[in-house]
This record gives structure tokens, sequence and C-alpha cells, in this order.
């Protein structure tokens, strides 16, 4: 398996001199099986640059796994190169809206409307499929397994696991720890956290033991409180979630717009002194654009 | 027939109600249910506190019942099942409880009765389409509005039918016939047979609902050349689920639109239709809607 981040930035595309080492690009991972099949994970304004490395393989049969269809995870879509080009088959995946039924179809049809994009829908030459996923029915892909779980985020937002050949990934997408709403002295407090645990439960049963983990690493623990309920974890509650379920390797993304590549490494490198590697811990890196993981 | 129609409009006339006597239908109207008003106002509130939210959803059985139901159908799929509200709020999220509740509770505001001469069923695909089809386009007339708002004004325009339907069936079911004969607006047959027409007393119950002020006025006033974008928007809703037949309000006229709104759209009713892509899709979607 091999993933190479194209676009690792939260929220707005941010380029400029500041972030020019870990990239401005929004959320867009390649995954390769070991067949060389490509699965893309989300379609943020990092899938451009990853589409210009795609020609050589056309006609080609590519599969997009969308987390969620906020801005940041769409944004890109339009210009993939491949859905212009006859012959290419494009498989686009995600949840359907609960609050207005729409399907995962809606992403491209609200995109290339007349008024906000030079090309319709219909114009488009390669071969779409639309899958609409749910979290009880893992799919196939090649030889891949890809189970989606409900993740917490301000929409329907899926993590996705990919298992093949004895090798798995998991990406979160946008995802903040659910926490207790009431205080502890409310009566409905300790029914409230064990739902909580319950469902945590289910989300490290899920992740258990993949090789990589990819995590919305967007705030500090002393940024999260004027945050709380936008939809986002922090360095410290994924690392927490990736040593619990004995993951490899934990690659922190969603990196915050208005963060400058020094200030992401010194907020890195505190996060570490906050949380010490022991043997046998997960190895922790932060994701940046560019980076490959083969194993 | 025509005879016989002149007579009954003649004989209803007689013995049209009082403003007193509509008053007292009204009033007999089943309250606006407090947990939609509430519910409203917190979805409306970018701030609001989950555990209000909760609060309100787990006190109204109806609503509970059906968001549980809602998320624990085929539609979702979930891996566990969902066994309360405070567990739908862990598993998806505050913002998604959130919408998933305003949209029960304001079609749950609509009373379901089953009534002998009222096809209920038919009437509410009509208020559903109209309002999802006014909260589509309201922004063409202006960009500022809540789709929100136009959602529930669309929603509400025709209210005052189920009070007729419910306290004045027979006069209703007259002048239902009457228009279907004349090819007339249900609301003038309305004033020749019971004296007052749906607008009006949609009005009314609105007052009595508390509703917002706007949205008062876009009932009373729905049968009106008024010229506000909320108006503008439920008046285009309205003719729209008509021409595709989406359900029945009792009403068989489509008014062509006035030249203010062509002018804003730029076309005519037909052409503003061949415009918007999935209109028979939202007509099923709120039969599912319905259905829940």
């Amino acid at each position: 398996m091999k993933i190479k981040f194209w676009g690792v930035r939260g929220s707005i595309p941010s380029p400029g001199y500041q972030t020019v080492r870990y990239g401005g690009n929004t959320t867009c991972i390649e995954v390769r099986l070991d067949d060389n099949t490509l699965i893309i994970l989300d379609a943020g304004t990092g899938i451009f640059p990853l589409s210009q490395t795609l020609p050589p393989e056309f006609p080609l049969s590519c599969h997009i796994l969308n987390t969620h269809t906020h801005w940041d995870h769409i944004q890109g879509l339009p210009f993939f190169i491949p859905l212009f080009v006859p012959g290419n088959q494009v498989h686009i995946y995600g949840a359907d809206d609960p609050i207005s039924h729409n399907g995962i179809h809606e992403i491209l049809t609200t995109q290339l409307q007349y008024r906000f994009f030079p090309i319709r829908e219909v114009e488009l030459k390669s071969d779409i499929h639309y899958q609409s996923l749910t979290e009880s029915n893992s799919i196939q892909i090649g030889d891949a397994t890809v189970t989606a779980i409900m993740m917490n985020h301000p929409v329907i937002n899926f993590g996705y696991r990919i298992d093949c050949h004895g090798k798995s990934m998991f990406f979160t997408g946008d995802h903040e720890p659910p926490y207790n709403i009431y205080k502890p002295d409310d009566e409905e407090y300790t029914e409230y956290q064990s739902i909580i645990e319950n469902k945590h439960r289910h989300l490290i049963e899920t992740i258990q033991g993949v090789d990589v983990m990819i995590a919305d690493c967007s705030y500090t623990p002393e940024e999260y409180p004027n945050k709380q309920g936008w939809g986002h974890g922090t360095y410290d509650a994924c690392i927490k979630l990736a040593k619990q379920a004995k993951v490899g390797s934990l690659y922190c993304t969603h990196h915050e717009p208005t963060r400058s590549d020094d200030a992401l490494e010194k907020v890195f490198s505190e996060a570490m002194q906050r949380n010490p590697r022991k043997e046998n811990d997960p190895k922790y890196y932060l994701a940046q654009e560019g980076l490959e993981i083969c194993w | 027939m025509s005879h016989l129609i002149d007579f009954f409009s003649y004989h209803w006339r007689m013995n049209q109600q009082t403003q007193q006597d509509f008053i007292n239908m009204v009033e007999k109207m089943p309250p606006f249910p407090k947990s939609a008003h509430r519910i409203m106002e917190l979805a409306a509130d970018i701030n609001c506190n989950p555990k209000d939210l909760v609060q309100v959803i787990e006190h109204d059985p109806v609503i509970t019942m059906k968001l549980l139901k809602l998320v624990n159908s085929a539609f979702f799929s979930l891996a566990r099942e969902i066994t309360s509200i405070r567990h739908a709020l862990v598993y998806l999220g505050l913002n998604t409880v959130k919408n998933l509740a305003l949209s029960i509770a304001t079609i749950q505001a609509i009373p379901h009765k089953k009534l002998d001469n009222f096809n209920t069923h038919h009437f509410l695909l009509h208020a559903l389409t109209t309002a999802s089809i006014a909260q589509r386009i309201v922004h063409r007339f202006d960009s500022k509005l809540d789709p929100g708002d136009a959602f529930i004004a669309g929603l509400l325009h025709d209210f005052g039918k189920m009070v007729f339907a419910q306290f004045s069936p027979d006069a209703f079911a007259k002048a239902i016939d009457l228009s279907q004969q004349k090819q007339q607006s249900l609301h003038l047959s309305e004033q020749e047979i019971l004296g007052m027409d749906h607008a009006e007393i949609g009005g009314l119950l609105a007052e009595k609902w508390e509703l917002p002020q706007e949205l008062i006025q876009c009932i009373r006033n729905h049968h009106q050349n008024i010229q506000t974008p909320l108006h503008n928007a439920i008046f285009v809703a309205n003719q729209i689920s008509k021409q595709l037949n989406f359900g029945q309000g009792g009403n068989p006229v489509i008014e062509p639109l006035p030249e203010h709104i062509e002018e804003v759209l730029g076309m005519n009713l037909l052409m503003f239709i061949d415009s918007l892509d999935g209109l028979s899709k939202e007509a099923a979607k709120a039969k599912e809607f319905i259905d829940i």
C-alpha cells in the first residue's frame, strides 16, 4: 500500500511563503493498492496537482471516497482532469444527506451549475458512477475492503478504513471527539458519558491495529475551548486515540489555515513533549504535501 | 349545472358565518406545538445550547419517536441502533440532529387528522412541495432571506384550509366544487360561499399561534399582489407545485406570474420550471417525509 498527501490544510487553501513547506492545499490523499488501484480520499484543492500526474494512466479507473461535503473536501473536484476525458471511469462514494435526502451525486450537480462553473455536469466526458455508502455496509474496491464509520462533525462525516492484503489505513475526515453536553453534577451526565464511551469503543474497534492512521488534529488543547463544537480534533485527543487503537503510526493533518510552517512545527513539538512516546506507542508525524508512505 | 352552483352559492351566502364564527373556529384549532416554536428558535441560534435542544426534543414524544425512527431507518443504516435523543446527538452530532428535528417539528405542526371531504395527504404534499420549492428559490428574490423562513412560510401558507375543512367541511367542499366549475381561484369561491377565504383565516390562526409578523402577513396575503421577497417566493412556489400536480390543495387555478416577478426571474412560469432541475425529486422526498 502506498499513500501520498496532496492536501493537508483545513478549511481553506492557504498558499504563501509561510506554508510552503507543509503545503497550502486542502484535503486530498492518494492511496495506491499493491496492484496500483487508485483510491482518492477527498477532493480538496490537492486533487488538482494529483490529477496532473494521471494522464499517463488514461484510460483510468479511480475511486474517490468523500468523507463529507464541506467545501474544503470537494473544492478541487471540478478540476479533476480525468472527469473530462472520454474512456475514464470515475467512481465517487460518500454519504447521503439526511436533511435534504439528496445523494452523493449532488456534489458535482451543485458545483457545476451554470452560474458557478463554465462546464455543466452533462458535458463531462468520463463515465461517472456514484455510490451512496452507509456505516454498516463495507464495500470492495479492487482487492480492498472499505469500511465507513460515522464520525462527529456538523454534517455527516465518514471516517474510512481501508484493508488490503493484510495492510490497513484509516482516515478520520473531519472529527471532533463528542464531548459531554452536561456538567458533572447534572443527573444526565453519567448516562451521556456512557453513550460517549460506547461510541468511542466502537471507533476503537473499527480502527484497531491499522498500520497508518491519518487524523484531524486542528487544534492545541489551549485553542480548543474556543472552538468546541466546530467539529475538529486536537493533537492530544488523536494521540490518545492512536494509542488506544494500537495503530502503527499517526499522521496529523487538517492543519489550521492560519498556522505557519514554523508555528505548526512548534505546536507539534509541544504535543510530543506533552505525550512522550514510549516503546510500542504509535509513531507520530505531521502530514506534509508530497510526503509518501510506502509499506 | 351552473344554475345549481348559483343556487348553492346563494344558499351559502344566506348562511354565511359571521366573523365571530370564524374566530371561534380558529380558537378551536390545536395550538402550534410549543416544541416546534422552540426548535425553530434554537435552530436559528448558532450558539444554541445542546442541552436545551435535547430537552425540548425529549419533551415532545412525537418528535422524539419520529426522529429515532428516521435515524434507525435504512436511510442511515447505522452500525448501532440509536435508542435515545442523547444517543443520536453523540452519534450524528449536534448540527445534524438540530436540522432533523427542525424538519420534523415544522411538519408535525400541521394537523394530520383524517377528514371526510378533504384529502389531507394531498394537502400536505402540496404544502410540503411549496415549502421546499420556496426554500430553493427564495434567494432569487433576496439573497439575505433565510431559506428556512421560506420553507415554513410555504408549509403554512394554506393552513387556513385546514380550519375550513375541520369546522365547516360542507361549505368548504362546495367552495372547492364551485372553483372547479367556474375555474376560479379557490379563495374567491370561499369568499362567495363562506364569506371569508383561507388566507384570511390562516392569518387569524397564525396570529393566535403568535408566529412572527412577517409569516402572518405572508399567509394572510398570499393571494394578494404584495411585493415582498418572501411573498414572491411563496407565490411562485405555490404555482409551480400546482402546475406540476404535486399534491392537491383544492385550487384548480394556476395563476400567471405578475410582471414584477417575471422581471426578477427574467422568464415566465413555464420557462422558470424548465430551468429548475430535480423538481420531481422534491415531490418524492416530500412524500417520503410525510410517510415517516
